[in-house]
C-alpha cells in the first residue's frame, strides 16, 4: 500500500505543480479572446475549462473544480449564443480573478 | 458478456493525461484490474484488435473522435457489440446521462470522481449488468 500512496502522492504533487499553469493557459487564451473574438479559441477555452473543471475536482481542488464548474457554464451559453454579454464578460473576469488566487 | 463472471479487464479511453494517471493507479494498482489505457478513439480502435476487454470505460468530450463517436466505431468491431461501456462525463443532467444510455452506457460516471471509489463504482454497474 506504501508504493501506492507515494504514487498517489507523487501524481498529486505533480498535478498541484501545474495547476498555476492551467489556470494561466485559460486567463491567457480568455485575454486573447478579448482582443480577438472567435469561435475556434471560445470552443478551445471552453474545453480547457471543461478539463480543469473534473480534474481539479479528482485531485481534491474542490474550490478550483467548483469555479471552473462555473466559468464552463458560462462559455457554454455565449458558444451557444454565439455572442458574449457584459455581464457574462465581466463575471468571467471575476471567476478568472479568483481561480488565479489558487 | 452477461455472465456471472468477475470484472477483470477494462479498456479505458481518456485524454487527459493527469485522469488517467490517477485513473491508472485506482484501477490498476488499488483494484488490480488489467488494464488498457489509450488516449484517443482512434488508439482505442488500433488497441481493440489485440485486447477485448470485459468492459470500455471511456471519456465523454474528447477532441477529434468524441466518446459516443469513439464507442459507435468500437461497436462495428467483431467482439464489440456487446461488450458493457460506461461512460465519463462532467456533464451530470439526468437528460444527458439518459442520452448516452441509449448510445449503449450501462451506466455514467460523473467528473470529478474520487480515485479510491472508482473501481468499487464500476463493480457496482458490473453486478448491474449481470443482473439484467
Amino acid at each position: 500500500m506504501t508504493n501506492i500512496e507515494d504514487k498517489l502522492s507523487a501524481i498529486h504533487t505533480s498535478y498541484e505543480n501545474k495547476l498555476q499553469l492551467k489556470i494561466h493557459e485559460i486567463q491567457s487564451l480568455w485575454d486573447n479572446l478579448m482582443m480577438n473574438w472567435n469561435t475556434e479559441e471560445l470552443t478551445k477555452c471552453h474545453s480547457l475549462v471543461h478539463t480543469l473543471h473534473g480534474s481539479a475536482g479528482t485531485f481534491g481542488f474542490n474550490e478550483v473544480s467548483t469555479q471552473a464548474r462555473k466559468l464552463e457554464i458560462i462559455l457554454k451559453e455565449i458558444l451557444d449564443q454565439d455572442a458574449a454579454s457584459l455581464k457574462q464578460i465581466e463575471m468571467i473576469q471575476q471567476l478568472l480573478v479568483d481561480l488565479s488566487r489558487h | 458478456m452477461t455472465d456471472a463472471k468477475t470484472l477483470s479487464s477494462i479498456l479505458y479511453i481518456e485524454d487527459e493525461p493527469d485522469i488517467r494517471s490517477i485513473a491508472q493507479i485506482a484501477l490498476e494498482d488499488l483494484a488490480g484490474f488489467k488494464l488498457k489505457i489509450c488516449s484517443s478513439g482512434q488508439e482505442a480502435i488500433s488497441i481493440a484488435k489485440q485486447f477485448t476487454p470485459d468492459l470500455i470505460l471511456l471519456d465523454v468530450m474528447m477532441p477529434e473522435m468524441d466518446g459516443p463517436q469513439t464507442l459507435n466505431a468500437l461497436r462495428k468491431l467483431p467482439n464489440f457489440e456487446n461488450i458493457p461501456a460506461v461512460f465519463m462525463t462532467a456533464k451530470i443532467q439526468p437528460a444527458e446521462i439518459n442520452q448516452y444510455k441509449q448510445l449503449g452506457a450501462v451506466g455514467v460516471i460523473t467528473k470529478p470522481f474520487d480515485p479510491m471509489l472508482l473501481a468499487d463504482q464500476l463493480k457496482a454497474i458490473w453486478k448491474e449488468v449481470l443482473h439484467d
